[in-house]
């Protein structure tokens, strides 16, 4: 089985390449993760004299950084789909959406941690809003 | 130039009339004094100085020290040279606490003792020499005039008079011309007020002694300094006597401020020419014995009173300033007015925004805090987060090597090192907060407005205080050990490795931890501050400038201060020495208003209010302004704040002295009252100024005891209309003459005496000093209660429970006691 077989096919086949896939598309996406996350961090530094503590910059780098992961990952999922032939979209059957589950859990999963980590921030931000009042 | 002249006051009397003196000068000239005049004054009390005018005072003050009486006393006794035999026992006290307390043996022991008399001596060689540095038309003007001038009734005048004057005359060598203007208590009130009538009679008794007889007792002695004087004259060549009584049935004079004024008049003309006039005539009177060594006169003058209103306006002016200064409902921003309720939150917040600022500022300056040479504090959390993520502290765990850097138990680190900087924190937080006041005061002229402005930095305090409670900080060693444990915690945890940011994130860390250690330190001097803003007696100041910290305290005791110099209160017990503002309105205008005097004040719309309220228009319309400002008192460039924070017990009298004079100077500058032609006034109103000009024919004394002999006229005594210029003389008594039949006053040459540049007044002047017995005027014999006080002087003493030889001693030093050579 090839790379792109891998990535882009929506053939299921077994519940050992079902696993191997998944773990292939978690490996790249926090590749692609750390990768979108260092660059933002390099390109677009805190400044120095900057109030907002460092920390804080890091964390509102992080939401950036899913913020363009998911950008990128529905890219993906937008080739993904043209790659496959409509022969291969068996929309009535249940294996289907058993080999569409990595992309599914990936691109949940971001979004819940985006959602998470931002409700995080707000709070942290409104304890510290109240503490100065 | 005219001849040189020293006019000496003696005793608070004395110094009120040369004020006056100086009043009238002011007056006419713009000038306290002509550059041929000195003006001296001799006192006991150190608490009585000189009044007001716009310009410097020019009367010089010398202090007779009277403190440590007794040491003074023994110390002449031991002095085997002199003859003491006059001095009152060291243990006595006298009749009050006050400068001589009463006794004229005081006074004299007080110009003897210490080093007073040397300082009396250079004073009169001081003004000599001042007056002799001027040009004179004639060599017999050569010579100095010397008037002395005080009253008879309190122990520094009856105490000093006689000496004082045998002092010029040893001083300023062939001295002729030196005169007394001596004030005697009038007829009536006796009763309770023994001390002042005794004094009077035995300093009568005394010069008598020294001036009625033709071949008298000598002056012979030595002075406290070595030097001998011997004379056979008598100390004065004319002593004039005046009191508050008429030598008629004319009411007396209502006050003795009326009497200084008369006095203070009467000498100013002898400096402005009557005293040549006067002595023209009186050398033939003298050489025709119509006159003796006493006198007296009556005076009496038309006058618009410029400068009162001047004054009036200046003192109108000064409590509407002051009131502005501690007005508590609004104050003045670029010359409109704002009320302190509306313009409250604006305060607040812009109090609170220079709080921050500060604050900030106090916090970068301890970021500049060296821990090592050339290495500052803030520069050097990199390089320990450096180090310690390459773990290259040599410590046992990163944890160790953290604390030691903030821990309050280290020597030579952070801790240490902000510590001992802390107070440059503090500096800034006081400069901060004076500037804030500085700028404040000077801009609005407001104490409450800086009032206000210091309340709401002690909330900002305390709102910074509470807040860093809730982080979780305390001022105590103990509790930063704490916290610092957690903040090391949160430190090491995770520090972004994975993005490569750890040295950044721990720096981050460390300057935050650093920035709670400041906090820490900081906390104590908050509270100094905020303890010394609400409560402090004594204010902080900065290490290198000495700024002082601005205290509530501080504000409202100048409120106060500023407050009874307006008079919004009444006087307190103790405060006799206060300078109520009020009080000194209502001076004025009971003076402006006082018929009792012989001076008709007389004013072109005939209203006093209409004539200060046009004054008080002119002057608003000529400085251009609305409301007074501390420009027209102390200038644009000067503090206010730090004007009103000098001495605490000068700051009213000096706010009193410079308010007046400065409204006055300003007063003047803009010409808000102006001159008035007094012969319009005698024209339209020859009745009123021919009873005025009337008072003058009558002496300002009481005489007459036998009902038998009275002043009498002649032509080598002087009488004379002084005016500034002869048409207007000769229109005024034209007008007498004419119009009222009064020919009380005539125009020839002997009866004029023209005074250029005399403004806004008319004087009538008649000396007295021939009886119509042909006697020569002698108050020992002619004054009509002269019985009276002799019975008094003779019956007190046996009241208060003293021998006549103890009560002679106090009352009468000048003579040794012996009954047959008194009487």
């Amino acid at each position: 089985m090839d790379i792109s077989s891998m990535f882009f096919s929506v053939e299921y086949r077994d519940i050992p390449d079902l696993i191997l896939r998944c773990v292939l598309l978690l490996l790249a996406s926090t590749l692609a993760l750390w990768l979108i996350y260092l660059g933002l961090i390099k390109f677009f530094p805190a400044k120095k004299k900057s109030s907002v503590p460092r920390e804080f910059v890091l964390k509102l780098r992080f939401l950036a950084t899913l913020s363009l992961f998911l950008v990128a990952f529905s890219v993906y999922i937008y080739f993904f789909i043209k790659t496959a032939k409509p022969s291969d979209l068996e929309w009535g059957h249940p294996t289907f959406y058993l080999a569409l589950l990595p992309q599914f859990i990936i691109y949940v999963g971001a979004i819940v941690l985006f959602v998470s980590r931002y409700a995080g921030y707000m709070k942290a931000l409104k304890k510290t809003e109240v503490s100065h009042a | 130039m005219p001849k040189p002249t020293i006019i000496i006051g003696i005793g608070t009397s004395g110094l009120r009339v040369v004020e006056q003196v100086q009043h009238f000068y002011y007056e006419n000239t713009g000038r306290n004094k002509p550059d041929h005049v000195e003006y001296l004054y001799l006192e006991t009390d150190e608490n009585s100085y000189p009044g007001v005018t716009a310009l410097k005072n020019e009367i010089k003050p010398v202090y007779l020290d009277l403190r440590k009486k007794e040491t003074m006393i023994n110390s002449l006794k031991k002095d085997a040279k002199l003859d003491v035999s006059w001095l009152p026992s060291a243990s006595e006290t006298g009749d009050n606490e006050a400068g001589a307390g009463g006794w004229p043996a005081f006074g004299r022991a007080a110009l003897w003792g210490h080093q007073n008399f040397n300082q009396v001596d250079m004073s009169i060689k001081t003004a000599h020499t001042n007056v002799s540095n001027i040009e004179v038309k004639d060599t017999k003007d050569s010579k100095p005039a010397v008037f002395i001038v005080g009253s008879l009734t309190g122990g520094t005048g009856a105490g000093v008079f006689i000496d004082l004057a045998y002092m010029v005359r040893n001083r300023i060598a062939d001295i002729d011309d030196v005169f007394g203007l001596f004030l005697i208590p009038g007829e009536d009130g006796t009763v309770g007020r023994e001390t002042i009538y005794c004094n009077t009679y035995a300093a009568l008794k005394s010069l008598d002694y020294f001036t009625g007889k033709k071949n008298g007792p000598k002056y012979d002695l030595y002075y406290p300094n070595g030097s001998k004087a011997n004379f056979e004259k008598s100390p004065y060549k004319l002593v004039q006597i005046i009191s508050q009584d008429y030598d008629d049935t004319l009411p007396a004079i209502g006050t003795l401020d009326g009497l200084y004024k008369m006095a203070g008049l009467y000498i100013f003309l002898n400096i402005y020419g009557l005293r040549e006039k006067r002595m023209r005539r009186l050398v033939d009177a003298w050489g025709n014995d119509q006159m003796g060594k006493y006198g007296t006169f009556g005076l009496s003058a038309i006058q618009y009173p410029k400068t009162q209103l001047e004054e009036f306006l200046a003192v109108e002016l000064s409590m509407e300033l002051l009131q502005r200064w501690i007005d508590p409902t609004m104050y003045y921003a670029q010359g409109n007015r704002v009320q302190m309720n509306e313009a409250s939150t604006t305060i607040r917040k812009e109090t609170f925004a220079h709080f921050e600022k500060w604050l900030r500022e106090a916090f970068n300056i301890l970021n500049t805090v060296e821990v090592e040479k050339g290495r500052q504090i803030i520069n050097d959390l990199p390089r320990q987060a450096r180090k310690i993520n390459a773990k290259e502290h040599g410590e046992e765990s990163d944890y160790h090597y953290i604390w030691k850097l903030f821990s309050s138990q280290q020597a030579g680190q952070y801790y240490e090192a902000i510590r001992n900087n802390v107070q440059k924190a503090r500096d800034i937080l006081i400069n901060g907060i004076q500037d804030l006041v500085t700028q404040s005061v000077n801009q609005y002229e407001n104490l409450y407005l800086a009032h206000r402005q210091l309340e709401i930095i002690v909330e900002a305090i305390d709102n910074c205080w509470n807040y860093w409670k809730t982080l979780g900080l305390s001022g105590q060693p103990a509790k930063w050990e704490a916290m610092l444990d957690r903040q090391i915690k949160w430190m090491l945890k995770k520090r972004y490795k994975s993005v490569f940011e750890q040295n950044n994130v721990l720096t981050d860390r460390l300057q935050n931890t650093l920035e709670l250690l400041k906090m820490h330190l900081v906390m104590h001097k908050l509270v100094d501050i905020r303890k010394n803003i609400v409560e402090g007696d004594l204010a902080l100041a900065t290490f290198d400038t000495n700024a002082e910290l601005p205290r509530l305290k501080n504000l409202d005791e100048i409120i106060a201060i500023i407050g009874r110099t307006i008079g919004k209160e009444e006087r307190q017990k103790g405060d006799k020495q206060l300078n109520v503002l009020r009080a000194r309105r209502e001076e004025i205008l009971d003076d402006l208003k006082d018929t009792s005097i012989p001076i008709l004040r007389v004013y072109p719309s005939n209203d006093l209010k209409y004539e200060v309220e046009k004054s008080k228009l002119r002057y608003m319309q000529g400085a251009g302004k609305s409301v007074p400002s501390k420009n027209d008192v102390i200038g644009e460039q000067a503090s206010l704040w730090a004007y009103l924070n000098q001495a605490k017990d000068t700051l009213n009298k000096m706010l009193y002295t410079t308010c007046i004079s400065q409204f006055e100077r300003e007063v003047r500058k803009h010409n808000s009252v102006e001159d008035m032609v007094i012969s319009t006034y005698v024209e339209k109103e020859p009745k009123e100024a021919q009873r005025i000009a009337s008072r003058a024919l009558n002496a300002l004394v009481k005489i007459n005891p036998d009902q038998a002999t009275t002043f009498s006229d002649h032509m080598n005594i002087p009488k004379l209309v002084i005016g500034p210029d002869q048409p207007t003389i000769n229109r005024v008594v034209e007008k007498f003459t004419d119009d009222m039949n009064f020919h009380g006053f005539s125009k020839d040459e002997n009866g004029v005496l023209v005074i250029p540049g005399l403004k806004n007044i008319l004087v009538f002047y008649a000396e007295k000093g021939l009886m119509n017995n042909n006697q020569l005027f002698n108050p020992t014999q002619h004054l009509r209660y002269i019985d009276n006080l002799r019975e008094l002087y003779d019956d007190t003493p046996k009241r208060r429970g003293r021998s006549p030889q103890e009560w002679h001693i106090i009352r009468m030093p000048y003579i040794k006691f012996a009954k047959e050579e008194i009487r």
